[in-house]
């Protein structure tokens, strides 16, 4: 009796906060939209708390979408993000299995291979030069290979796949399971959830990166989304207007705001992808598995 | 108790030469070592292959004569970073926004998954956390132009100073102030992103623990203590002991964006200062070694960690 | 004075060329080895292709895809009968994406960028770029005979081993030197019967009355950065600078700590406002723009110019005047300013030894310094983009008000470079129709009254050794410094505490520093 009024208050405290939550991370990207469609001038000036756009003012939309690159570079990132996350995956998928089992003697030294990695590199020139060997130099693939795996991801996924119930394993083992059968018909069906977070992980860093693109692609026509759009930026920074070479006045209208409209370009379809994540993080799962 | 310790069927029980276990082992577990050759493949080639530039921090390394030919200087590019001026306050300050960030920032995404798993509306608790990832997508530039203006003199926050009866100045130049509005920018920013790592890891927790707990006559609250959390601990020890091997690792892109000379005392960071000295030479030598002593610090603090969490959890790394 | 004699030499050159065309000699690449040397006629007779790596001006990044689709460079392959294969950086990344291509050995034939940041001597000495000493006497005509024709320019572009590196931009002109600076709301002054400040004593009189104006929080909207300019009213400068042939740190000098005194107290006074260290460009031009401030620094072109075209629109009184960098006293020139230096080293080419036919690239890029070569590169194609009027290179309707909509700076810098950087010489011709409005002529005139040409550190170059010793004093000086005068500035350490900063500078090696620049500035005189 008495839990079930301290549970009702908590659930009404929960959802206080929650809606708080909801306010204080939906207004940024609010502001963002605002901002976008405002009047660069109108909005240098302001300091309060913006809950409108300041004027109404498209320029900054059409200064990013007429852009003849900006479909270049969708194309660009879309196929990077597919490629890139299934490789992505396949590979942590396998280093997590390797170095999830209990069993293999090498397992903490090839851990220590790994881990190691997350501190010493040989930074970017060496880096270059094994790209360039490779012959990726100018490819899409420089954007791909050089980033299969990321260590702090196999971690995770390595985590997940320990956390996993033993007797599973052992249930397997008795049918006479390989490795492979092990992985892609008792673990890999627990782990959707996990594996939809390395989608998202993986997905969200080949959307957001430019650095190895900037670096590695001089074919305007390679160039990702995040290339095209940092691009843009750069012709419209108004700190570049002091040499007198910008194109002044068309960009002192939207100085500020090109920044937010950039924003809500690249980032839109990515935001899109979470809801149809979402229906992984399941619980109960487990249960069915483990009945069956 | 689940986590238990699998013996291994296959290979006699330790016994025999390390060779002789891992020729065995070979054999028995060729599948798994054939999943592992790829990814070792990978790690050869874009990890290890170049790592030797690593000597750069011991060379006086100029790009054109390569990093073999470059002369070797020993430890100087160490000495005139250890031996600055601005050495001792840019590692207390480093330090002071990591430990500050581990403290607050660590167990916020820990916290909204839980909260968020009492949630029972389905809708509800899926709008929440969509909307609370929203922030990780804004790029820093804008979320430090926001920053700026609320915390402006006639910013939102200064509302808030004033309503508790302080008076309003602009907080980005007060040297007290930076360290808060670092971290809670931090949090605000990440803390739905961080949590969906440990949403997913709730999932895994088996419910039928849940019901045992229930029909054992335990509360909603002793079942966060005794299944959720043992259950996702794997998962927050792992992630503890990441974060502490990047203790060093405070980047300069948030904090180029807003410091200013005013508040150098609290703000300047390594990774700024390393930033301010490239500006006067790109001196690659020497952003090296300083690399290299950051990772040397966070291997420390990694190893650790790992080594404090193998004996009170059974959680480590290897 | 100067424009007469361009105008005169051009003159020359093209009775020359009319002469001179068709009996000249011509280069042939198949002419193995030996190619004709001194002056030859243009186009060459060649099929070699040359790479050729420069920054794409950010201006045009969104109309052509790569350089070599603008009618500049159509046109200089034309007249020069080189193919050129124009290879750009990422923006933003052009420094991180040179190193690689000198480390990976990867270098186009001609580069363009900052070699002077790059120890030329060095880059030569290591084989990465040619030397071009005996080129340019064989090859580079034109060149050569400017360089001759300008002693002090020479001096600038060869190293301390008097050896050639580039073939440099060079800015032929004071007004193409001097164009940015301090400007005010001339309708307040007039309202205030206050003539445009020029010494500090007028400042304080204009700001005061500025300050009472109902609307202004503070007169003054300047990045901390700006502030700095009003050092030369007291006899200094900021950084290193000259004086006398002897190399001097501003903040050591007694007038430094009175221009300090100055900012605190009109900081104090709220003539300026105490943000100044966090003030955001946009946030400054929008408090000047919508009357909450009187005062501001910036460019003619970006921010003056801008500014009246914007607002006169709607607000027919709105009006701001240029004015000289401050003073002491009437008469006087300020010793520091916002002058930039003639040769400006930040996009200059270098041929490097990927190069297998350094005499065409040497040849190609003479082209620029010859008369043709120079109109092209200043005003675009005759009869397309100029005409001459009155033998005054006139820009057409398509540059000036363009069809297609297109900023005059955007559609020039498609026919010719004088809107950007690169090796050629610089007409100030280019600029007096860029800056259209009286205002922005009149500020060309004013902001070039300063001194701070024989006051500012030429083009001096740090032997290794220096240069890493110097860097690291001077980065924790600079931190430092920042911190201090932004200190005094605001008041939070007392002005009277500046000799203890001044002991801290000398504990911290500055005389070694200064001694470094001493040192390579004598070279320099040397040369």
């Amino acid at each position: 009796m008495h839990e079930t009024i301290w549970r009702k208050l908590f659930v009404v405290i929960n959802s206080v906060f929650m809606l708080f939550m909801i306010v204080i991370c939906l207004y940024p990207m609010l502001y963002v939209v605002f901002v976008s469609l405002s009047d660069s001038n109108l909005f240098a000036q302001y300091t309060g708390f913006l809950y409108k756009p300041l004027g109404f003012c498209l320029d900054s939309y059409a200064a990013v979408l007429k852009n003849p690159m900006i479909g270049i570079g969708y194309l660009n990132t879309i196929f990077i993000v597919v490629v890139g996350v299934s490789l992505n995956i396949i590979l942590t998928v396998f280093g997590a299995y390797f170095l999830s089992r209990r069993d293999i003697v090498v397992k903490n030294a090839v851990m220590g291979i790994i881990v190691f990695t997350m501190f010493f590199s040989g930074g970017m020139i060496p880096t270059y030069l094994t790209v360039q060997n490779l012959h990726l130099t100018n490819t899409l693939w420089a954007l791909i290979l050089p980033s299969a795996i990321s260590t702090y991801n196999l971690i995770i996924m390595r985590t997940s796949f320990t956390a996993l119930p033993i007797s599973l394993d052992e249930a397997a083992t008795i049918d006479g399971a390989g490795h492979f059968r092990k992985l892609f018909y008792v673990i890999l069906p627990l782990s959707k959830a996990i594996v939809a977070v390395m989608v998202l992980f993986y997905g969200v860093g080949h959307w957001n990166s430019w650095f190895n693109a900037a670096i590695y692609l001089n074919d305007k026509s390679l160039y990702p989304l995040q290339l095209v759009l940092r691009e843009i930026l750069l012709q419209n920074d108004s700190q570049n207007m002091l040499q007198g070479a910008g194109n002044v006045e068309d960009s002192m209208k939207i100085a500020e705001t090109i920044k937010y409209a950039v924003i809500v370009v690249a980032t839109v379809p990515i935001l899109t992808v979470y809801p149809f994540l979402q229906k992984y993080f399941v619980k109960g799962v487990m249960v069915g598995a483990l009945k069956g | 108790m689940k986590n238990k310790i699998q013996k291994n069927t296959y290979v006699s029980g330790g016994k025999g030469s390390f060779a002789a276990r891992f020729a065995s082992d070979l054999k028995v577990n060729r599948a798994a070592y054939i999943m592992i050759i790829p990814v070792l493949l990978f790690y050869i080639v874009f990890a290890y292959s170049p790592m030797y530039g690593v000597i750069i921090a011991f060379k006086d390394y100029d790009i054109s004569t390569g990093i073999l030919g470059s002369p070797w200087v020993g430890l100087a590019n160490f000495k005139s970073f250890f031996s600055s001026m601005y050495f001792g306050r840019v590692l207390k300050n480093t330090l002071t926004i990591s430990l500050c960030s581990i403290l607050f920032g660590f167990p916020a995404p820990i916290i909204l998954a839980l909260l968020l798993n009492e949630v029972k509306h389905k809708w509800f608790l899926r709008t929440v956390q969509t909307i609370t990832y929203l922030p990780h997508f804004i790029s820093l530039v804008v979320i430090c132009g926001m920053i700026k203006n609320f915390t402006a003199q006639d910013g939102i926050v200064n509302y808030i100073v004033e309503f508790f009866g302080g008076t309003r100045s602009t907080l980005l130049m007060n040297a007290n102030a930076f360290v808060p509005i670092y971290i809670i920018s931090d949090i605000w920013q990440g803390v739905g992103w961080g949590s969906i790592v440990y949403f997913a890891a709730l999932t895994n927790v088996d419910s039928e623990l849940y019901e045992a707990c229930t029909l054992d006559g335990g509360g909603r609250i002793r079942q966060v203590f005794t299944v959720t959390l043992p259950g996702i601990m794997p998962t927050i020890m792992i992630m503890l002991i990441l974060r502490l091997g990047s203790i060093l690792g405070v980047g300069y892109e948030k904090i180029i964006l807003l410091y200013n000379p005013t508040i150098f005392k609290t703000a300047d960071v390594i990774s700024t200062f390393v930033y301010r000295k490239g500006l006067v030479e790109s001196d690659f030598g020497y952003a090296t070694a300083v690399g290299l002593f950051n990772s040397l610090v966070n291997v420390i603090f990694l190893v650790g960690a790992n080594l404090i969490s193998r004996k009170l959890t059974e959680t480590s790394l290897w | 004075m100067m424009k007469k004699t361009i105008s005169l030499l051009m003159s020359v050159a093209m009775m020359a060329c009319v002469a001179g065309c068709g009996n000249g000699q011509s280069v042939r690449s198949s002419d193995t080895g030996s190619y004709p040397k001194g002056t030859i006629t243009y186009p060459m007779d060649t099929d070699v292709k040359l790479t050729y790596y420069v920054k794409m001006p950010s201006n045009i990044s969104t109309i052509v895809s790569n350089y070599g689709e603008t009618k500049f460079a159509q046109e200089s392959m034309k007249r020069t009968g080189v193919q050129i294969e124009y290879i750009h950086p990422a923006q933003g990344n052009e420094t991180e994406q040179l190193n690689l291509l000198i480390a990976s050995q990867n270098l186009p034939d001609i580069v363009e960028t900052n070699w002077l940041k790059r120890d030329p001597d060095g880059s030569i000495s290591k084989n990465v770029i040619y030397k071009l000493n005996d080129y340019i006497d064989d090859y580079a005509p034109n060149f050569k005979a400017y360089l001759n024709e300008h002693e002090d320019i020479a001096k600038s572009v060869m190293t301390d081993a008097k050896n050639y590196y580039v073939f440099p931009m060079v800015r032929a002109s004071e007004k193409l030197l001097n164009t940015s600076g301090f400007f005010l709301r001339a309708d307040w002054l007039q309202e205030a019967g206050l003539s445009a400040p020029e010494t500090i004593e007028d400042w304080d009189a204009v700001l005061e009355k500025f300050k009472a104006r109902p609307g202004v929080e503070y007169p003054i909207a300047v990045q901390m950065d700006s502030l700095k300019y009003f050092t030369g009213a007291y006899h200094t400068a900021e950084g290193f600078y000259v004086d006398n042939g002897k190399v001097k740190y501003g903040a050591l000098e007694d007038g430094y700590k009175q221009f300090l005194q100055k900012i605190s107290e009109w900081v104090g006074k709220g003539y300026i406002d105490e943000n100044f260290p966090i003030m955001d460009f946009n946030t400054m031009n929008a408090k000047i723009l919508n009357g909450s401030a009187g005062v501001s620094f910036g460019a003619g072109g970006g921010q003056l110019g801008t500014f009246l075209k914007t607002k006169q629109a709607s607000e027919p009184t709105y009006d701001l005047v240029p004015v000289p960098f401050p003073v002491l006293k009437k008469g006087e020139k300020s010793t520091y300013s916002s002058r930039q230096l003639p040769y400006s080293p930040v996009s200059a080419a270098a041929v490097t030894t990927k190069c297998a036919q350094p005499e065409i690239a040497v040849r190609y890029l003479d082209y620029a310094y010859s008369e043709d070569g120079y109109m092209l590169n200043n005003f675009g194609i005759e009869g397309e983009s100029y005409e001459m009027k009155d033998g005054y290179p006139t820009f057409t309707k398509l540059i000036t008000d363009n069809p297609d909509g297109m900023a005059m700076a955007q559609i020039l810098t498609t026919y010719a470079r004088s809107t950007v950087e690169g090796p050629f010489v610089q007409d100030e011709r280019y600029i007096e129709q860029y800056y259209h409005l009286p205002r922005q002529k009149e500020a060309l005139e004013v902001w070039s009254q300063n001194d701070y040409g024989s006051h500012a550190i030429p083009q001096i170059t740090l032997t290794k050794e220096e240069s890493s010793e110097f860097s690291g004093i001077m980065t924790e000086i600079n931190t430092y410094v920042a911190e201090s005068i932004t200190n005094f500035m605001l008041d939070k350490t007392p002005v009277s505490e500046y000799d203890t900063f001044v002991k801290t500078l000398h504990d911290m090696n500055i005389d070694k520093a200064i001694s470094i620049y001493q040192a390579a500035y004598d070279r320099f005189l040397t040369r």
